[in-house]
């Protein structure tokens, strides 16, 4: 067996949540399963809830499906390894960790990557989704993909020792992933690539009916319903927009002004994710190939990216007095969004 | 200003944003992601720092990393601004 293996990934076309980057940069790139991926991400929510690690009010925006897509997706192989299965069938993590990449099986889970894997002197814990895809075991290192080590999503390495370290100081409370499914355990997520068959075709209804509830904003949480039922007030679709400048106005007004870019960040990423949704369906002959349709769409993308850059900076200059951009950025993105997509929907 | 002087500015300030990068041996015509690491932050604290050098501003719009493949596309955009 060799000292090394490194599971393929590509960088993901999305990265705004963990889950996200993880499953795209998994099969982002697999032909089939576009299929599944552009027939998915269309509708978008969000609502307000507690940080996890400041206690602050955030708000949380997400693409569906969100982080159960990893389970859900057909092009994934998923298992689901409670701690204590872990322990039974190899004596450590690491062990585990490797045998498992052996498989061809990457490895997703909370780890605490405060003191363990950023700072050691840190006396608070970080717990957040780790995704493990190589093992070196000369250098004694895992290959690692996730935002805390960079100011943006990266892959790095991490030691096998501090891998261990994360896994092990995370409580079942703490282990987030675990909780959101009701398991109230401690444990690993297991997965592998499913690619080799068509398991799911391009669903072009699914993408109309999608697309038609999402310009209407509307409330489609009754869709999940037989997965989870606990909802907050949740807004949808286009409406997400409102939602998103509402909460940058908030945000700036504060007397300590916050500049979490977040929901700003997942909503330009779900404009990225669309206009290739767009480009695909025309190159695959589902909606005929029209420039008119892609170079609005291609506004759309950049002024949501000019509102997300526009937030970096004023976090850099302190600068907060451009709400009235904030504004015009999102607002024009939101009305030419809705214009070429309801052109869509007739076209398909 | 004269495009040395120009030039020499922009770099100190680069090497402000990117303190690993060696400035005495950098390549004008490199990637900035691939071969300097410069990312979507990076770019914009890179243009705030210019902004306060030179006393010039970008638009919004011109805060996008895809618009600027090398140092010589950062010494244009501020060339054309100080002008």
């Amino acid at each position: 067996m060799s000292n090394k293996k490194i599971l393929p990934v590509s960088y993901p076309m999305i990265t705004s949540w963990q889950w996200h980057a993880t499953l795209f940069s998994i099969i982002g790139d697999d032909e089939k399963a576009k299929n599944w991926i552009f027939s998915n991400y269309i509708q978008l929510r969000c609502y307000n809830i507690e940080e996890i690690f400041t206690g602050d009010e955030m708000l949380l925006a997400d693409m569906m499906p969100g982080s159960s897509s990893l389970k859900e997706c057909p092009y994934l192989l998923f298992s689901l390894m409670t701690k204590e299965q872990v322990e039974s069938y190899c004596d450590d993590i690491i062990t585990f960790i490797i045998k498992t990449i052996d498989l061809g099986g990457y490895v997703y889970g909370v780890f605490d990557e405060a003191k363990i894997l950023c700072d050691s002197g840190a006396d608070y814990k970080f717990p957040h989704e780790l995704f493990i895809f190589g093992y070196d075991k000369d250098t004694q290192e895992f290959h690692v993909g996730d935002f805390t080590f960079g100011e943006h999503y990266s892959y790095t390495t991490v030691s096998f020792e501090d891998v261990k370290r994360g896994y092990e100081i995370i409580t079942a409370s703490e282990d987030h992933m675990f909780k959101d499914d009701y398991k109230g355990r401690r444990g690993l997520y297991v997965i592998q690539k499913n690619t080799s068959k068509t398991y799911y075709e391009l669903d072009l209804n699914y993408i109309k009916d999608t697309l038609v509830e999402y310009l209407e904003g509307k409330d489609t949480k009754n869709h999940f319903r037989m997965m989870r039922n606990r909802f907050s007030d949740t807004v949808f679709g286009v409406n997400v927009y409102d939602a998103v400048l509402k909460q940058i106005g908030i945000q700036l007004s504060n007397d300590d002004p916050d500049f979490d870019i977040r929901a700003l960040h997942l909503v330009y990423d779900h404009k990225v994710l669309m206009i290739e949704r767009l480009k695909y369906l025309m190159e695959k002959g589902y909606l005929e190939h029209n420039h008119e349709i892609l170079d609005d769409y291609m506004s759309v993308v950049n002024n949501m990216l000019t509102a997300r850059n526009l937030l970096i900076k004023c976090s850099i200059t302190g600068n907060i007095d451009c709400l009235d951009r904030f504004e015009k950025y999102i607002m024009e993105a939101k009305a030419k969004e809705i214009e070429v997509l309801n052109k869509v929907v007739e076209l398909l | 200003m004269d495009t040395d002087a120009l030039k020499s500015r922009v770099l100190n300030v680069f090497s402000e944003i990117m303190p690993e990068v060696d400035i005495d041996t950098i390549d004008m015509a490199a990637a900035l992601t691939t071969e300097y690491g410069v990312d979507s932050v990076s770019i914009i604290q890179f243009i705030v720092g210019l902004e306060g050098e030179f006393d010039i501003e970008f638009d919004d719009y011109e805060l996008a990393l895809g618009l600027y493949y090398d140092l010589n596309d950062i010494l244009s955009t501020v060339a054309a601004k100080v002008k």
